[in-house]
């Protein structure tokens, strides 16, 4: 016992003898509230210290990668929505633009643009989901009414663009399923004009609350060390000190024609993934203002107008958008191999495609960032309280449906 | 959004008539290097014969046919063997300091691929985590592949030092390997997935048991010749 | 001990602000819709029941080309069973789909050559049991007035002949 408590960050005086205990194994889970889904943690105790931790996993488990191999690749595109439901955009992204690259089918601007837009405001209703259950696991239950008020407005976007709340089914390989409708654009720059000041009300009641500083701060120090080796990515990694932002190291989509800066935190604690994940929210606004700035062809009713005055440039721009160049039903790309990886909200998510000329994938590989970042809880949860193991796991952000895919 | 729609509608016919003219088109662009030049013309007159004939109300139904047809075509051309391909970056680092890579080319996204021994695997990928020309300190996730007559297990690096990706290949003969868990520990838990749905197994891993599938499941899911007992799930053969 | 003094100060005064930032709430309207007295406002584009459109005349728009039934991803939810009669029109004698098991992807209203599979904007589907979700050509089919208005609204063609 004397050993584990020097690992404990500003804690109190701990007996020096060592006292003959028993450990004590208490099993969290599967059903239970704060882990944000099906998942068991088999956690072996020494008092209130944490000896060991086991994750069990794999009760979500849908067979996503199996489930390719029966299906023709634009049948299997539904079920890509449920691999990671919280941010599906980046799934079909991944899937699309893997399929693309195989096929080498170019993509147009407009598109780009699109795709980017959504996945932007993908990232930030992921993040103020994630706000407002790791409130809730802190035991402040109001922030996460208001983080649900704001992340309702983006799905009805979302629902005017795509018809689904969650499950898009909107990209498609070379395009999107049907262009943005009019005036969705100035709904998007609504939203995001009067988002800061909603994120300034969310800082006002959480940032500075004493009770909040002391359950974040010091606590679940990750270093940078330790993230790399087990795989973590994505806002948990950034908070290490890490700058590791695959839109900006390696960029895809139109993200290298969009001006944003990667938050980078210092010491890696529950505090600094908070922040990270806040400023992030800030940057993603940013990215959506200029893309729609930026955006080829304009809004829709623009282009609407344009074509009625007989430009033909502007048929031209419309008819790429659609997907529908492409016969779906049969669609085959060549043999081949790529494999994607993409910022999604909780890291690297990639997607590794083999086709060999038939309509079904010969293989489908999803690389969830959850199942990397979840695999770190054991060794970090490692001498530390057990009141805290809730407020490190919901601070790593862990989606178990993107775990067991 | 109906106004839009209507606005449209003098192009959606056009459409349609398009995505048949198109097809042929989009797949000509894709497969450059593969032998496919001669049946690409015989395909797009197919395509043409079809697009006279169809009326157009059955064109989707047409043009799956017509797509059906084509690959039974394409199947004999593949027998001309592609030139090998050139050694990247990383498969000539490997190679100058004394390691027997077989170079692989690029991906699709250009990643490039290099297959290695199964007995120098955990050489080399300490090599390539150390070394200050490749850095890969990152392993993304591990992917098992069969097929049909060999497993594979495909790595895919990444450095946070370059920003490069690097995906390594290697054959798991008679279903083993070795783990990689002492290189990058987050080796783990995709060692024991890999383990789990093709029934490689990683020899010197610390703990090597199920971790999607139920612990008392039998037979590995991902393999090819996996009989799916259950009814349900082979609806799509009919 | 002055440490514990700011400590103090500041923690009261956080508390308050969050406390005056959540009190502010009462006196703004809300923005939670009062559900089954006021529904939602839905797109056009929204992802509801399945229903097949006819024509103006209330024939079957259907060809029975089978390309909504190949593209879903829940197998063999919808059923077509069609002939064709003398003059070489298609009948179609069976048309079910089991929304029991869709997953509204959309992708069959996405395939469909003449716009006959389209989705309402109708989320309210409970039944008592699982045989009542599966619907057949009756249950699906729009009178053809419903199905101009729907065509009207939607900006489709009048009617794809």
């Amino acid at each position: 016992m004397a050993t584990t408590a020097t690992n404990i960050p500003q804690q109190g005086v701990f007996l020096e003898k060592d006292i003959d205990t028993n450990d004590m194994v208490v099993n969290i889970g599967p059903q239970h509230p704060s882990t944000h889904g099906v998942l068991r943690l088999i956690t072996t105790l020494d008092g209130e210290i944490v000896k060991n931790i086991e994750p069990v996993i794999g009760y979500l488990h849908r067979s996503k990668e199996k489930m390719a191999e029966s299906r023709s690749l634009y049948q299997y595109q539904p079920t890509i929505d449920r691999v990671e439901y919280l941010s599906s955009f980046f799934d079909h992204y991944a899937f699309v633009s893997t399929v693309e690259a195989i096929a080498e089918l170019e993509v147009p601007k407009r598109v780009q643009y699109i795709r980017m837009i959504t996945m932007e405001l993908n990232r930030i209703t992921s993040h103020l989901l994630w706000f407002g259950t790791f409130l809730l696991d802190l035991g402040a239950s109001s922030p996460m009414f208001y983080a649900f008020r704001e992340r309702e407005k983006i799905l009805k976007l979302f629902e005017d663009l795509t018809g689904a709340r969650m499950m898009y089914n909107y990209y498609r390989f070379g395009g999107v399923i049907a262009d943005m409708p009019e005036g969705w654009l100035d709904k998007v720059r609504k939203v995001v004009d009067e988002f800061p000041d909603r994120l300034d009300e969310y800082e006002a009641i959480v940032t500075k609350n004493p009770i909040f500083l002391d359950r974040t701060i010091g606590i679940g120090i990750m270093s940078a060390e330790m993230a790399l080796a087990n795989g973590v990515t994505g806002p948990s990694l950034r908070a290490s000190g890490i700058k590791l932002d695959l839109r900006k190291t390696n960029p895809y989509c139109s993200y290298d024609e969009v001006d944003f800066d990667v938050p980078v935190g210092n010491t890696g604690d529950c505090y600094d993934r908070y922040r990270v994940r806040f400023q992030e929210m800030r940057e993603s606004l940013k990215i959506i203002r200029q893309a729609i700035d930026k955006i080829p062809g304009g809004d829709t009713a623009e282009l609407n107008k344009r074509r009625a005055a007989g430009d033909e440039t502007a048929n031209e721009m419309d008819l790429q958008i659609y997907g529908k160049k492409i016969n779906l039903i049969t669609y085959k790309p060549p043999k081949g191999e790529g494999s994607t990886i993409v910022e999604s909200p909780r890291g690297f998510l990639g997607c590794y495609i083999i086709t060999d000329g038939s309509p079904k994938a010969y293989r489908i590989k999803w690389r969830g960032a959850s199942f990397s970042n979840l695999s770190v809880l054991a060794p970090l949860m490692k001498g530390l309280l057990f009141p805290d193991l809730m407020a490190i796991f919901g601070s790593i952000d862990v989606i178990l449906p993107e775990v067991d895919r | 959004m109906s106004n839009e729609k209507e606005k449209n509608n003098p192009q959606e016919p056009n459409e349609v008539e398009a995505s048949l003219e198109t097809t042929p088109s989009a797949e000509e662009k894709a497969p450059e290097e593969k032998p496919k030049k001669a049946v690409k013309a015989k395909k797009s007159e197919d395509s043409d014969e079809v697009a006279k004939a169809a009326p157009k109300k059955e064109v989707a139904a047409q043009t799956t046919e017509d797509k059906a047809a084509a690959p039974k075509e394409v199947a004999p051309k593949k027998e001309e063997t592609p030139p090998p391909p050139e050694p990247g970056k990383y498969g000539e680092l490997l190679q100058a300091n004394g390691f027997s890579p077989t170079h692989l080319g690029k991906d699709a996204k250009g990643t490039e691929m290099v297959d290695i021994k199964s007995t120098e695997l955990r050489e080399v990928s300490e090599f390539l985590r150390d070394n200050s020309a490749s850095k890969f300190d990152l392993l993304v996730y591990v992917a098992g592949v069969d097929w049909k007559d060999r497993l594979e297990v495909v790595y895919y690096l990444y450095s946070t030092q370059s920003f490069e990706s690097l995906i390594l290949k290697a054959t798991a003969a008679d279903e083993k390997l070795p783990s990689v868990t002492s290189v990058w520990p987050t080796a783990d838990w995709h060692e024991r997935e890999t383990y789990d749905l093709f029934g490689i197994t990683f020899e010197g891993h610390p703990n090597l048991k199920r971790i999607l599938m139920p612990s008392d499941w039998l037979g590995f899911p991902l393999r090819k010749d996996y009989k799916v007992e259950d009814p349900r799930l082979v609806w799509n053969e009919r | 001990m002055s440490v514990l003094d700011n400590k103090v100060v500041s923690g009261v005064v956080e508390v308050g602000r969050g406390l005056a930032t959540v009190a502010k709430h009462l006196f703004r309207p809300p923005v939670t819709l009062e559900y089954p007295e006021v529904m939602p406002d839905l797109s056009d584009r929204f992802h509801g029941r399945l229903s097949l459109l006819t024509k103006s005349g209330g024939e079957d728009l259907c060809i029975g080309c089978q390309a909504c039934a190949r593209v879903c991803p829940c197998g063999d939810l919808i059923q077509i069973e069609m002939h064709r009669d003398e003059q070489k029109v298609p009948v179609i004698d069976r048309f079910t789909i089991d929304l029991g098991r869709c997953i509204f992807c959309g992708n069959c209203t996405e395939v469909c050559p003449v716009d006959c599979i389209k989705m309402q904007d109708d989320f309210e589907l409970a039944e008592y049991s699982r045989e009542a979700l599966v619907l057949d050509k009756y249950a699906l089919s729009l009178s053809g007035e419903e199905s101009d208005e729907y065509r009207v609204r939607h900006g489709l063609e009048k009617h794809v002949e």
